[in-house]
């Protein structure tokens, strides 16, 4: 929560990710700049949550390299990379909370693991990051027991125990309704300007990203196809990138079968 | 953190500077909380000076404050950053940050209560479900209910034909040490041809039914448990009710029956592999031939001592199935309770087969 500074905080440079010989990233170049918040946006399966889990430090590029202030992330020994992960923040897609523990022992498992807080302080932090959230009253419950909008809002709240400077979010907003979307939407735009935080977000929800989103990266075919404000996608004529954002094929598909069928009424 | 504090009529400023966060000692609320047992009549932090904070800084600032509400002092912030008061203004007004009031201290027979209640918990739901089970296999064929004979014969062999390779290698083995440890004790009246009688009546009373219950409670008895806790933790059971079947009739009750054919025909496989067993140690290393030791075998086992295996290893079986089912459909909560009703479902089945045979060896013996 230092006063924000301009500039790069994280950039990815040409990198490439291959499982099993499927290629699934081909050569992505993307700055994330200090402060922002960044949606990376595509269909499913396009590889974005592997670009961010490769940002975040979780997944080692085959090619390329991902720098955090200048310091090659993957590159660094393990305990450096221990220590930047310290400044790294990840909401996973499904909320990935530890099941056995109480909502509030989850945000005050970082803080106890990885600071000398005394415990007083660590409880009151879990509490206000749970508070920040809207889940104030949810604190002794387990799991299981919150609904979808609660669990992302809590594994939030778990990622920023630690005063990231960085907020991945992988999907944070996918299997939820309209309403409580939008309410995660305007959490992710309050707690960028709150925390001074920089946020990274993944989501196939352009209305999310036209709500939170200071720049969207559209990415297709393992690259970034586009990278520019959420506004302007939406007025793109690119085909690929009209069809994602308008969520319809730019060719009527009646169109490409009566071209299919051209020959059938001159017989 | 650096303070300065100044007094004027009564009211005193406090000027932080510096950083407020986790790598930094101090705090704002011990200062103030000073100043409030000086009795002054308002404070105020100015934050000005503030280079680098994080939620420590907010939690302190917030207990502060909260502190001066206490004592009827107004305790203001003043020039603080943007983002702090952003941060700030998440918070709703009235969050509790503090812990609540500790539990009160237990005594040794409350403690006691706590880990009893869920054995007697466990025990009673246990019995129910086998009022249940039974009433549904006995009178729910004259009720015209389905019987699942397909499932019947899925968990027969998953619980009887399954476990017979490791019933075979534990008794070739028990049937040895038996017969070495009667020898041994036989050798010393010149009676080693008891060996055989002594073999055959403890495997088919005793040891047969009870390790076959006991191996049948380890194997089968824990993924029953398991199998039926996942089901209701992924809402299965309650897709069943759904669709108006009774999951005690659809998934206890062919347990539960195969549960009890299993272990009485383990348990009588389990008796022969011991006397082949016991045969063949005593033709080799006691010198008592094959057809001597069968002849003196039939001559000691009755009638009645293969019934009262064959009944002791039904109930056995029954009681086993029984409680696994009852601790994982007794599930609630997340996956990780699964585990626990596992353990739970092992630990309670042993401890019911041992009182059972307590019970039948008293019934059997004792009147």
């Amino acid at each position: 929560m230092s006063p924000p500074a301009e500039g790069t905080l994280l950039r990815v440079e040409g990198v490439e990710i291959a499982f099993d010989g499927n290629s699934v990233l081909r050569g992505v170049d993307l700055e994330v700049r200090r402060g922002e918040v960044l949606y990376l946006l595509g269909p499913s399966g396009c590889g974005k949550t592997t670009l961010m889990k490769c940002m975040s430090g979780l997944l080692p590029p085959s090619r390329g390299r991902v720098t955090f202030e200048g310091l090659d992330l993957h590159g660094v020994a393990e305990a450096e990379r221990d220590r930047l992960r310290l400044r790294m923040g990840m909401a996973f897609q499904g909320g990935a909370l530890f099941n056995s523990l109480s909502v509030l022992e989850n945000v005050a498992f970082p803080l106890r693991e990885r600071t000398g807080l005394p415990e007083a302080e660590i409880l009151a932090i879990a509490r206000l990051k749970l508070a920040m959230v809207g889940l104030a009253d949810a604190v002794p419950l387990l799991p299981a027991s919150l609904s979808g909008g609660m669990r992302k809002r809590a594994a939030i709240a778990r990622a920023l125990a630690l005063d990231p400077e960085i907020l991945f979010l992988d999907e944070p907003t996918t299997g939820l309704d309209p309403i409580t979307a939008a309410g995660i939407d305007e959490l992710v735009t309050k707690l960028n300007a709150a925390f001074v935080v920089t946020v990274v977000a993944v989501s196939h929800d352009m209305a999310s990203a036209r709500a939170a989103a200071h720049r969207a990266a559209l990415l297709g075919e393992g690259r970034i196809a586009a990278l520019a404000r959420p506004e302007e996608l939406e007025r793109s004529e690119d085909p690929a990138i009209f069809e994602f954002v308008h969520r319809r094929l730019r060719s009527h598909p009646s169109e490409a079968s009566s071209d299919l069928f051209a020959g059938e009424g001159e017989r | 953190m650096r303070y300065e504090v100044t007094r004027a009529n009564g009211s005193a400023r406090v000027r932080v500077e510096g950083a407020l966060d986790r790598t930094a000692p101090g705090r704002v609320r011990p200062v103030v909380a000073s100043l409030l047992e000086e009795g002054v009549a308002e404070v105020r932090i100015d934050l000005g000076g503030l280079e680098r904070f994080d939620s420590v800084a907010l939690v302190d600032l917030l207990e502060t404050v909260r502190a001066g509400r206490t004592c009827g002092v107004p305790v203001r912030l003043e020039r603080a950053p943007d983002a702090l008061r952003e941060a700030l203004s998440l918070v709703r007004e009235g969050t509790r940050l503090e812990a609540g009031l500790p539990g009160r201290a237990r005594s040794p027979l409350e403690r006691l209560g706590e880990v009893a209640s869920p054995s007697l918990e466990s025990l009673r739901r246990g019995f129910f479900l086998l009022v249940e089970v039974f009433d549904s296999a006995i009178l729910g064929p004259f009720r015209g209910e389905k019987p699942r004979a397909d499932r019947f014969v899925r968990e027969v062999s998953l619980v009887g034909v399954n476990a017979v390779p490791l019933v075979v290698l534990i008794f070739l083995l028990l049937g040895v040490i038996l017969a070495m440890q009667a020898a041994a004790q036989l050798r010393q009246f010149g009676a080693t041809v008891l060996v055989a009688d002594l073999v055959a009546v403890s495997l088919t009373r005793e040891i047969g039914p009870l390790l076959t219950a006991i191996l049948v409670a380890g194997r089968s008895g824990s993924s029953s448990a398991a199998e039926l806790g996942t089901m209701v933790v992924s809402e299965e059971v309650d897709a069943l009710r759904q669709m108006g079947l009774h999951p005690v009739r659809v998934l206890v009750v062919p347990k539960v029956l195969a549960f009890s054919l299993a272990v009485p025909c383990l348990a009588l496989f389990a008796d022969a592999i011991g006397i082949v067993a016991g045969t063949a140690f005593s033709a080799l290393a006691l010198e008592i031939p094959t057809g001597r030791y069968l002849e003196q075998t039939y001559q000691a086992l009755y009638g009645s001592d293969l019934t009262s295996g064959l009944v002791k290893g039904a109930c056995f079986g029954a009681l086993t199935g029984t409680i696994a089912c009852a601790e994982g459909l007794g599930v609630r909560g997340g996956p990780d309770e699964v585990g626990s009703a596992t353990t739970r479902a092992v630990v309670s089945s042993i401890f019911a087969i041992i009182l059972a045979d307590a019970f039948f060896t008293t019934v059997f013996h004792g009147l």
